[in-house]
This record gives structure tokens, sequence and C-alpha cells, in this order.
């Protein structure tokens, strides 16, 4: 039982990690205007996060000590200190987003303005944060976020074009510059920076030891396929209903009527329930992820674990990353442009991410007989390649394609 | 190289990317990026129509609740009111520029119309609402036609 509880976490990482509102909206614009052509950068984001994941879990299981400690102890403090910038960076910008998100589900449930909640939801988050331990928020969101499968269901009940799976081509009136700019956003959205730093700090937070390796990788290969899956359906929904009518897909409510006309009421309300869930817990997830690696990276104590009292610092961090990205909502920017952006510069900082987590997880001083193999180096490699490769294109494409036009 | 010269190095590099982007940001448009503009507006209504219509629809059918249905219609309310404020913030450059705007003009006021018959029709019984939805598809169909001819 504990086991199975311990998988939760994962299944938590995966469903606000890997469906957030960036997510959810960036794949259901490529379904509106791609059909399922970009099915398999899903596949491609789901296998780089299970590898990189797998490495950081690894990491947090042997050596006991979460990724940005090691990176900053292996590659020192100016090394680490870019890393630090632009990750917490684009976490507190993927919070704001999140915050949005729950608040733009709010919205579709009781009608209410988001910017209303958006005060609300912080303040909720941050009292979750301080009050509420962390296995009942892994357990509430991250079971509560397994509604998204009405999506899933919902695909397939709407019958989707799957044979246009292997039609790797922009449609007719796209072009392919668009395509790739898709490509990446959807990528980088599966790679998020947080969710390995999430993931390695939760492992330590839950004591992982050597002999926790498979709960770790059960975990990973669990959790993360369930998020791509999930995030398929809004894919695969958005890709039948849309697609055909020629209606670019931009706001939740969009994203979510898949499921209202599959199942009617309650279909529609699974989603929003599924959506709200899977924000809050990204939120969650990327308001400790900012105070994870602001605390890790200057020695302070940390942890959700730790009363408040003696992990000040820590909590202080979280509470004002929470507070910027309310103060950044309430200028009115729009939480779905919000996420596309940070989508886009994500990409840009991956490489400053997993590189660093390659290095470590090759270092015997940490990790003795439990170091890389030759399987986890190639694959490790060629997704480096990858994320280099997205992170030179990002920018070039969203100038020439005016942020997907 | 010295600390100096990658300093220089730098500061070059980024008043050139600053003096691209202003030149950029400040040059006058031509018809190109007036067609490119009026496209983009008319497939932000577009998609608010076709939207509003499928909600609509589903409303009528009781597959969605009234909550939603608002939050639904002010979003595209939202969308129509910003495509119509970047199609009127720039003037036409040229005489065919022109034509596209007195063509794309009445469709975006008579998208606003059509939206707010629906938003009317959405507390009333379903039968109104399938008529306001169905007589949407005239101006959704204008626009898609637009968004062919000219993208």
């Amino acid at each position: 039982m504990k086991r199975l509880l311990a998988v939760t976490l994962g299944i938590l990482t995966a469903i606000g990690g890997f469906v957030d509102i960036g997510d959810i909206v960036s794949t259901s614009e490529a379904g509106a205007r791609f059909g399922l052509s970009h099915a398999w950068v899903l596949v491609v984001g789901v296998v780089g996060i299970c590898v990189y994941a797998e490495m950081a879990g690894r990491v947090a299981a042997v050596s006991g000590r979460p990724v940005f400690d090691l990176v900053r102890e292996r590659l020192g403090p100016r090394v680490a200190l870019v890393n630090l910038v632009g990750s917490y960076l684009i976490t507190v910008a993927t919070l704001g987003a999140e915050i949005g998100g729950v608040a733009l589900a709010l919205q579709l449930l009781n009608g209410a303005p988001y910017l209303v909640w958006v005060p609300l939801v912080a303040v909720v988050l941050w009292l979750a944060l301080w009050r509420v331990r962390f296995e009942t928020l892994e357990r509430v969101f991250g079971l509560a976020g397994l509604a998204l499968i009405v999506v899933l269901v919902s695909a397939f009940s709407l019958r989707p074009a799957f044979g246009t799976v292997t039609h790797l081509t922009p449609p007719a009136g796209e072009n392919w510059p668009t395509y790739w700019f898709f490509a990446i956003a959807l990528f980088a959205s599966a790679m998020t920076p947080y969710e390995v730093f999430f993931f390695s700090s939760g492992g330590v937070e839950e004591h992982w030891t050597p002999r926790d390796l498979n709960v770790s990788r059960v975990n990973v290969f669990v959790g993360f396929p369930l998020g791509g899956l999930l995030a398929f359906g809004f894919l695969a929904t958005s890709a039948t209903v849309f697609h055909p009518l020629g209606v670019r897909v931009d706001t939740l409510g969009q994203a979510v009527l898949p499921a209202g006309l599959a199942y009617g009421q309650i279909g529609l309300a699974l989603a929003i329930v599924g959506v709200f869930a899977a924000t809050f817990g990204a939120a969650m997830e990327t308001s400790l992820s900012a105070g994870y690696t602001v605390a890790q990276y200057f020695g302070w104590a940390w942890g959700k674990m730790l009363r408040p009292r003696r992990a000040t610092r820590f909590h202080l961090v979280v509470l004002v990353s929470i507070l910027v990205a309310v103060a950044a909502l309430l200028t009115t920017i729009d939480p779905i442009q919000l996420t596309e952006y940070m989508l886009i510069f994500s990409a840009i900082a991956l490489p400053l991410t997993y590189l660093p987590i390659l290095v470590v997880a090759n270092d015997r001083g940490y990790l003795g007989n439990k170091v890389n193999g030759r399987f986890a180096n190639v694959l490790g490699l060629v997704y480096l390649v990858i994320v280099v490769a997205a992170a030179v294109a990002a920018i070039p494409l969203m100038v020439m394609t005016g942020m997907g036009g | 190289m010295r600390s100096r010269d990658w300093a220089a190095t730098a500061v070059t590099v980024v008043a050139l990317l600053w003096g691209a982007l202003g030149y950029l940001a400040t040059r006058p448009a031509d018809f190109h990026d007036y067609r490119t503009m009026t496209v983009s507006a008319a497939q932000s209504a577009y998609g608010a129509i076709a939207t509003a219509r499928l909600t609509a629809g589903a409303r009528a059918d009781g597959r969605v609740g009234a909550p939603y249905v608002r939050a639904s219609l002010a979003d595209a309310r939202k969308a129509i009111a910003g495509a119509a404020k970047n199609f009127g913030a720039e003037g036409p450059p040229d005489e065919r520029s022109t034509t596209l705007r007195d063509e794309l003009d009445p469709l975006l006021r008579e998208a606003k119309t059509a939206l707010d018959e629906i938003e009317g029709a959405a507390d009333g019984v379903p039968a109104e609402l399938r008529k306001a939805a169905a007589d949407a598809a005239g101006v959704a169909g204008g626009l898609a036609r637009f968004i062919a001819v000219h993208s």
C-alpha cells in the first residue's frame, strides 16, 4: 500500500507537470491547426522526460540529495547561478500561468471573471503549501487530476481520424515554420525544467534510498506516460472537433468543450475539475520548485516536510514567488499567452537544465555503481542534441511565425 | 579576447538587435502587412463565432451548463472585440488594402451582432438558441471565405 501511495508522487508530477495550462492549450491548438500530425512530438517528449526524470530520481535516491544541490557542487556556483536564474524565471512565469489556469477553470464552473479568482487561488495555494501535509496534497490533486481521463475517452468516442497520425506534414493552409514552432512548444511543455527539480526534491523529501529506485522508476515510467496520454486526449479531441471547422483554439473553454459534446454536462464537469486539479497541482509544484532551487543553491534549509519555522527562507521564496505570479496576472496579461511565451523561453533554457543532470548522473563520486549505463547515456546524449536544437531554433521560429501566427 | 573586447562585442550586438527591432516596429505597413493583419482579425472572429455556435448548439441540447456558456461567450466577445480593435487601429496603406478593409469591416460588425443574438438567446428556450446559432452560419461562412481567399 505504501508503495502504491508512493507512486502518486509520479502521478502528481505527471498530471501537474505534463498536463498543465500550457499543455492543455498548446496541445489543443496544435490539434485544431495540424490535426494529429504532432502526436509524434508527444511521444518524443514523454520519452525525453522519462530519460531525464529517471536520472534525477536515481541521483536523489542514491545520493540522498536533490539534483540542483549537486549541480551547484559539481559545476560550481557560477554555472549553477546561470541555471538558477533561467530556471527560476521560467518557473515563476509558469506559476503565474498555472494560477491563471486554476482561475480560468473556476470561471468555467461558475461564470465569474477569472481575475476575481486569482487572489483567492493564490491564498488557498499558499495556505495549502504552508499547512497541508505533502502526502495529502499529492493524493487529492494527483487523483482528482485523473478526471482528465474523460478527455481521453472523449477522444475515442468522437472518433478522430487516427490514420492521420502518420501524416507528419503540415496540412493545407499551414507552413513548415509554424509546424516546427508548435512542435518545439509541445516538446518544451513536456520537458519543463521544474518537473525534474520537483521530482528529485520530492524524492529527497520522501527519504528515498537506493532501495526505492524501483519506486522512482515506476513513478517515472507510469506517471509521465500517463500524463502524455492525457495530453494526447486534448490533441485528439481538438483535432476531431475544431480542425475540420478550421477553428483555432486559444481558450480553456474551447479545450474542454469536446468532453461536453461527447458526454454532456457530466463529461464537461469532469474535464473542468480535472483541469482545475491539474493546474492547481502544477501551481503547487512550480511554487515548491521555485523554493527548492533557490534554497538548494544558497544552501538553506528547505522542504515541505520541515516545519515552516525551520525553513523560513524556503517558505519566504515560495510566498514571494506566488506574489510575483499574482502581480503578473493582475496586470490582466492573458494566462494562455503568458504560457505560450513561457514555453518558448523554456525551450531556450532546456540545455541549462539537462546538461548538468547528465553530468551528475555520470559522476561515480555521487552515484557509485549506479551511474548511467551505456543505454541511458546514448538516450541522454540524443535528447541533449534535440534539446539544443530546440533551444537554437525557438527564437528564430518565434520571430518568423509571429508566435505561431 | 579580453573582457573589454567581449563587452564591446556584446554592446554592438545588442545595439544592432535593438536597431533592427526598432526598424521592424516602426516601418510603415504595406499591403502584405495589412493583409496579414486582416486575415488574422478574420480568423479570430471566425473562431469566436464558430465556437459560439458549437456552444449554443450544445447548450440547446442540454450538454453544457449556463456558467460554462457565459464564460465561453465572454471569451468569444473578447476575441471579436480584440479583432475589431486590431483591425481599426491600422488604416489601409493603398487601394488594394482599402478593398480588403471594405470587405472585412461589415463581416466583423455582423459577427458582433450574431454573437449578441446568441448571448441574448442563451438563457431562453432551446429553439431560440438554435435559431440564433443557425443565423450565425451566414457570417461564419463569410469569414471563412474571406480567410480562404486572402490567406
